[in-house]
């Protein structure tokens, strides 16, 4: 499939904060800032430890990373080949992807994906996953929203009211 | 002090910012409802920054529009001129929606005739013009909020100005040139510092200059043209610019076709050299009522082939100068005066 390395076939174990370990290319952890640091460094020996990172999440972050990972390979050998089209075709493909990917998860798991993102350092996941957030929020009435992420209204009564009056133009 | 909650419960400032960050401007109104923190965030001009920076920011163009006769409750008036009232349109042309700015409260038939506009960090900033009723020139400042949908009125301009050069410096409001209220054109320039409400006078100008143009090139404001008291109309050839920090105007001789005005219509070509209108082989030929907003890679102009002809507008790409017809719901085919782009 792609061209052979020094590490293609080497694996780094990471170990979750609830004790599972996961098995990565590392050629897929490199899309990891904190992961390629670690790299850099020669410090991948054993177990990594990612104490902020549950099981269920890290998973989920894996799946991402293989699918970007394999993406990335596919489109370069595209793009070696001129094979224009069919890369167009590929990047819509990985969109739909994306998008399926993110939207199967409810609020609290794109919430640790996000904070497991940061923290590990994966900023296109972060990007997608912050996205969904800010889309989640469309077409919501300030009362759905609350809901939607446990906002407690901290307006008084009068205050909702002043502003209902301030806001009634874009309502209209 | 009100002790405000989290952005978002359950996720970390940092990533709540990021997330909010991503939102649509159009949500904005609404999220300001949600709660206090929110209420802070989304208005603040750290959180503008913060958005223009990450690439969250889009360009609109704002016009002064002429309202359909319909809608305008002042029908008395007879004038051909004045039969008209003015509001202010906002073109997104990303989405391609057209919408039109609730009226300033000072002024619900209409805005003052002949009022300038300029945006001041995604704020929008009317200023000046003449009273629609009496005629006599205003000093009203009015900075709408997109955020909030809020119009608020500024402090006035510090004197009597019309038909002067604006343009947006560094997120401050520069007014030059013009003429006062004895018709007596002026080499005065002020500065609006919209955030903290205040005015402060910079430098003169080399020369009077009424019916100039203002026009932003990088970190300089340039005025293009006008004309001094005695020479009514006789518009110059030449320009000058003020740069940010240096507290002088440099002045350009030949930067400008003489005799031809350059009200809302200067560009810039790629190489620096200002430019009437239209500079492009596919000129469809638009010459009366013209005005041209800049929304970065391209540029909205409008106007009509002959005099009270249909109103047409066009985006034109920066780089191959060619025109395409822009598709305008019927209520927005009115004339329009002048514009400028806001990054919102």
């Amino acid at each position: 499939m792609s061209t052979p390395s020094v590490s293609v076939n080497r694996v780094l174990k990471l170990k979750s904060s609830d004790g599972e370990i996961f098995e990565v290319k590392q050629t897929v952890a490199v899309q990891s800032g904190v992961l390629k640091q670690m790299m850099e460094d020669g410090c991948t020996e054993g177990e990594i430890p990612l104490n902020n990172v549950d099981s269920p999440t890290l998973a989920k972050i894996i799946e991402w990373c293989n699918k970007h990972h394999d993406n990335d390979v596919e489109g370069r050998v595209l793009s070696e080949e001129r094979e224009k089209e069919k890369e167009k075709e590929k990047a819509a493909d990985m969109k739909k992807w994306e998008s399926e990917f993110i939207d199967a998860l409810n609020r609290d798991e794109i919430y640790f994906l996000l904070t497991g993102s940061n923290y590990m350092d994966i900023k296109e996941l972060l990007d997608c996953a912050a996205q969904k957030v800010a889309d989640m929020v469309k077409g919501k009435t300030p009362e759905a929203i609350r809901e939607m992420f446990n906002i407690q209204s901290d307006f008084t009564e009068e205050e909702e009211e002043a502003i209902r009056k301030e806001n009634q133009w874009a309502f209209d | 002090m009100v002790e405000l909650l989290d952005l978002i419960p359950g996720l970390p400032e940092e990533i709540a910012l990021e997330c909010l960050t991503r939102l649509h401007s159009t949500t904005h109104p609404l999220a300001t409802r949600v709660c206090k923190t929110w209420q802070n965030l989304f208005p603040s001009t750290h959180f503008y920054f913060h958005r223009k920076r990450t690439g969250n920011t889009h360009k609109v163009a704002c016009f002064i529009q002429a309202l359909p006769l319909n809608s305008a409750s002042d029908t008395v008036n007879v004038m051909p001129v004045g039969s008209y009232s003015y509001g202010v349109t906002v073109f997104d042309p990303l989405s391609q929606s057209w919408d039109r700015i609730h009226p300033v409260p000072k002024y619900p038939n209409g805005l003052p005739l002949f009022c300038r506009l300029s945006s001041s960090h995604g704020k929008l900033v009317v200023m000046g013009g003449w009273d629609p009723t009496s005629y006599s020139s205003v000093n009203d400042v009015f900075v709408y909020d997109f955020t909030t949908q809020s119009w608020r009125q500024g402090k006035d301009m510090p004197d009597n100005r019309s038909f002067f050069a604006v343009g947006e410096l560094n997120g401050r409001v520069i007014v030059a040139g013009g003429h006062n209220d004895s018709k007596n054109a002026l080499n005065t320039a002020w500065a609006y510092d919209v955030c903290k409400d205040e005015w402060g006078e910079l430098p003169r100008m080399s020369q009077e200059r009424d019916e100039c143009e203002g026009l932003v090139i990088g970190s300089e404001f340039w005025v293009v043209s006008g004309y001094k008291t005695e020479s009514q109309g006789h518009f110059e050839a030449s320009a000058e610019s003020y740069k940010v920090g240096s507290g002088e105007w440099t002045r350009v001789e030949e930067a400008w076709r003489p005799s031809q005005c350059p009200r809302s219509c200067v560009g810039v070509a790629k190489h620096g050299e200002l430019f009437g209108l239209i500079k492009s082989d596919s000129d469809p030929g638009i010459r009366m009522g013209t005005c041209r907003v800049q929304l970065g890679e391209s540029t909205i102009v409008t106007g009509s082939t002959y005099t009270d002809g249909p109103q047409e507008l066009f985006l034109v790409e920066c780089q191959t100068g060619k025109f395409d017809s822009l598709d305008v719901p019927d209520e927005f085919r009115q004339f329009i005066q002048s514009g400028c782009c806001v990054e919102i």
